[in-house]
């Protein structure tokens, strides 16, 4: 028995040291939010959703601006303004620095609405049974808790390269997507078909909007908090409207308190998207650009 | 408690220590353990429902003492009858009631008189029509007179609950395990390294398999009405592949498990996908449950003996009750209509016991009259899968009614649905298919068992590390349900 019991200890052994070496692997390849929660803390945040996740690039703000950004925006599952994703910037957000930081706030109309039936019931609020809300920390590598509980992928994953996405140790999530036309209006119809169905349950909530307060308050304390409205495709912008009319006005006190608000959904039909939503890699390095400069005159 | 669980992965290293080294050579205390362990090993999931577990045991412990000591026929049927609807009643209440009153206001509501169904809202207990059959084996067993009722009520405790195949079986017959638990176990080093063989090849089934396949096949299954026939046949191949890796892989994993313990139960599953017809293939797939029914519903009821009408109708009547034994849905029913549709023409002809042996015996490939016959038994399997897997009769008419048109030449759309998922299960399912054609003469494990030692240690680590690059985590086991 005991040779038995050595045997085992031996083959778990072998086995954990494999595992262990798999999970240190994990990196920008391995999926869409791993280098995020496995960095360490960081002082100037981008924040938002998918939108900001592909759209604002940390790398271009750096050359215009002089100072390292991380891009700690996930999904509009995960990272809706709200008590989940204000608690996980908390655990993100380096306060030690002594030089004033720059927080960039992307918002739209699905960030601060809710599809639940009460759109103020925080307890059913979508983000809740997201990872976000189930691991402890945003900061460790490996982060065990996310790769053994939340990891969606096998772990074979981990080990390949995947040319579609890649996740940069700046945050920034670059997309590599057939950009033939029909495959672009293909995705494009799909998402405008997915929103459009959002559109009957999603509305606005004062919780979710209190929380887009609170999130600006705690960051004004270490720094400059702007405000910003990607663009999306026009046939969105229909949709996003009639979630929120006015969503300028509603934003109101939001807008005065934070330092700047840049609105581009003027420029909506400039920039190209890889599905409606999500700018292409080009358009998003432009954008970045603009919004630089803009923080820049400020 | 989930054997694909980090859970687990702690709980049995920790109840083999305690079992063999701190109650090494203490029989009674052994088993004391493994009725708490087993306790906790349920309780994991829901503590409440223990007190069925441990109702179920109590019954059935009095009765087969009281069957003991009565010698009055009338007597010995009444005990019979109180454990049966003990057990069947508890297992009808939880899983069939609610089956039970929303067809019957609905029949009245057809009849022009509308009746309000009242349902209860309760949980299906994990396991119940598991331990409800094997309890009930033995109180009939031992009304029978071929078991002798049991004193020792730890053993008979720790043969009801023993958590290997607590949960999904394999449906242990009481003759077969309880007198394991009344011997002394001695630790065999090569009877363990067969158990952890044995479990990491459930492993590989279920995690790398089964939950592999069921990413694309619920994709399917639950969208089937924008796919082309051509991918809505390949839906139904892979939820066969599926629900066998998903099954198998569990019966595996509780083999193995109860083999570290020094226990043997009985097979479960013997190649069915090999299967040349029907009759054969209900002789690999689900054994413990199959001859379950043989021995407990079939033989009673005059078996195979009798006129054309009474051997149609028995046959009808265990692959009915099979079917609802797994659910409280008209498809589990639609599935057993089915495969006695299809087992019928081969028992009134004569043809049920044709093919006995695996098939290929001493062959490397199979002549082309058994690939037919193969291909041909597999193809009704997975068409009688389809209502086992569908929501509802409907659906499962509607999907094969798109399997049955023109759409069925189409190019089936998988990789769009998830190209490495799809790639993973087309690999492995090959693999599945290769190694088991290979070790039909024994089981997997066995043949792995006889490799020498240190190629046996490396095709377990091989294994070991496909479970854990490519398997799915912490998926439950679609047998759990029933």
């Amino acid at each position: 028995m005991k040779k038995f019991c050595i045997h085992i200890s031996i083959f778990v052994s072998i086995l954990l040291l494999v595992v262990l070496g798999v999970f240190y692997a994990a990196d920008g390849h391995a999926d869409s939010f791993y280098e995020k929660i496995s960095s360490p803390k960081q002082k100037n945040l981008i924040l938002g959703t998918s939108k900001a996740a592909q759209g604002v690039q940390p790398e271009v703000l750096k050359k215009q601006l002089n100072q390292e950004f991380f891009n700690f925006a996930f999904t509009l599952r995960s990272s809706s303004y709200g008590k989940v994703y204000l608690q996980n910037i908390q655990k993100k957000l380096d306060t030690t620095s002594s030089t004033s930081q720059d927080f960039i706030l992307t918002v739209d109309p699905w960030s601060i609405s809710s599809s639940t039936k009460n759109p103020n019931d925080s307890l059913s609020f979508r983000e809740n049974n997201s990872f976000l809300n189930q691991i402890n920390s945003v900061t460790n590598r490996p982060n065990f808790n996310y790769l053994i509980h939340h990891f969606e992928h096998s772990y074979f994953k981990i080990l390949t390269k995947d040319q579609a996405a890649f996740l940069h140790p700046d945050g920034w999530l670059e997309v590599t997507l057939n950009d033939d036309e029909n495959d672009v209006e293909r995705r494009t119809n799909f998402n405008i078909k997915n929103y459009k169905a959002k559109t009957e349950s999603f509305q606005f909530s004062e919780f979710r909007y209190r929380y887009l307060l609170k999130t600006i308050t705690y960051l004004k304390q270490y720094g400059d908090v702007h405000l910003v409205r990607l663009p999306v495709h026009p046939d969105l912008m229909e949709l996003e409207n009639q979630v929120i009319p006015n969503f300028n006005r509603q934003l109101q006190s939001a807008i005065q308190h934070a330092n700047s608000y840049i609105d581009l959904t003027t420029m909506n039909a400039t920039f190209n998207y890889i599905d409606g939503v999500h700018l292409v890699k080009e358009s998003g390095e432009e954008i970045s650009k603009i919004i630089a400069e803009k923080i820049k005159a400020n | 408690m989930l054997f694909n669980s980090i859970d687990f992965a702690i709980f049995l290293p920790v109840v083999f220590v305690l079992y063999w080294f701190v109650f090494k050579n203490k029989r009674k205390l052994q088993n004391a353990f493994l009725v708490l362990a087993s306790y906790v090993f349920y309780a994991w999931w829901d503590w409440k429902f223990l007190s069925l577990i441990i109702l179920s045991s109590l019954v059935d412990y009095s009765i087969g003492i009281a069957l003991n000591q009565s010698k009055k026929p009338n007597n010995r049927i009444i005990l019979l009858l109180i454990s049966i609807f003990v057990n069947i009643g508890v297992l009808g209440v939880f899983k069939y009631f609610n089956f039970f009153a929303e067809n019957f206001a609905e029949a009245f509501q057809w009849f022009g008189y509308p009746i309000q169904a009242s349902s209860l809202n309760l949980i299906l207990p994990v396991g119940i029509s598991f331990y409800t059959f094997q309890t009930l084996s033995y109180s009939i067993d031992v009304y029978r007179g071929k078991l002798k009722a049991t004193t020792d009520y730890i053993s008979f405790f720790a043969f009801v609950s023993f958590f290997p195949q607590l949960v999904a079986g394999p449906i242990e017959r009481a003759k077969n395990l309880l007198p394991q638990f009344y011997k002394k176990r001695n630790f065999d080093y090569e009877y363990a390294m067969l158990g952890v063989i044995q479990i990491s090849w459930g492993l590989f089934k279920k995690v790398v398999v089964a939950d592999n396949c069921a990413f694309i096949v619920n994709q399917i299954f639950e969208n089937y009405t924008e796919y082309s026939g051509s991918t809505l046949a390949l839906g139904a191949v892979l939820f066969a592949f599926q629900i066998y890796g998903d099954f198998s892989g569990y019966s595996d994993m509780a083999i193995g498990t109860a083999k570290l313990f020094g226990f043997k139960l009985m097979r479960n599953f013997d190649f069915p996908y090999f299967s040349r017809d029907i009759a054969e293939f209900w002789r690999r797939w689900h054994i413990s449950l199959s001859t379950w029914f043989r021995d407990y519903v079939y033989i009673p009821l005059g078996g195979s003996r009798g006129n054309m009408l009474i051997k149609t109708r028995n046959i009808f009547i265990i692959f009915i009750v099979s079917g609802f034994w797994h659910g409280a849905n008209w498809t589990f029913i639609a599935w057993g209509f089915i495969n006695a549709c299809l087992f019928i023409p081969l028992l009134l002809t004569k043809n049920n016991r044709n093919h006995l042996q695996i098939v290929a015996q001493n062959k490397f490939v199979p002549s082309i009259k058994e690939l037919l016959q193969i291909g041909f038994t597999f193809s009704l399997t997975c068409f009688a899968w389809v209502f086992f897997r569908a929501e509802n009769i409907n659906i499962a008419f509607q999907y094969l009614d798109e399997i049955f048109s023109a759409s069925i030449f189409k190019m089936p759309y998988v990789f769009g649905i998830g190209i490495e998922k799809a790639l993973i299960c087309f690999s492995f399912v090959f693999v599945l298919l290769l190694v088991e054609w290979f070790n039909k003469h024994q089981s997997v494990a066995e043949g792995i068992q006889r490799q020498p030692k240190w190629l046996r240690w490396l095709l377990v680590f091989l294994l070991a590390l496909i479970v854990f690059l490519f398997g799915v985590k912490q998926q439950d086991f679609i047998y759990f349900q029933f």
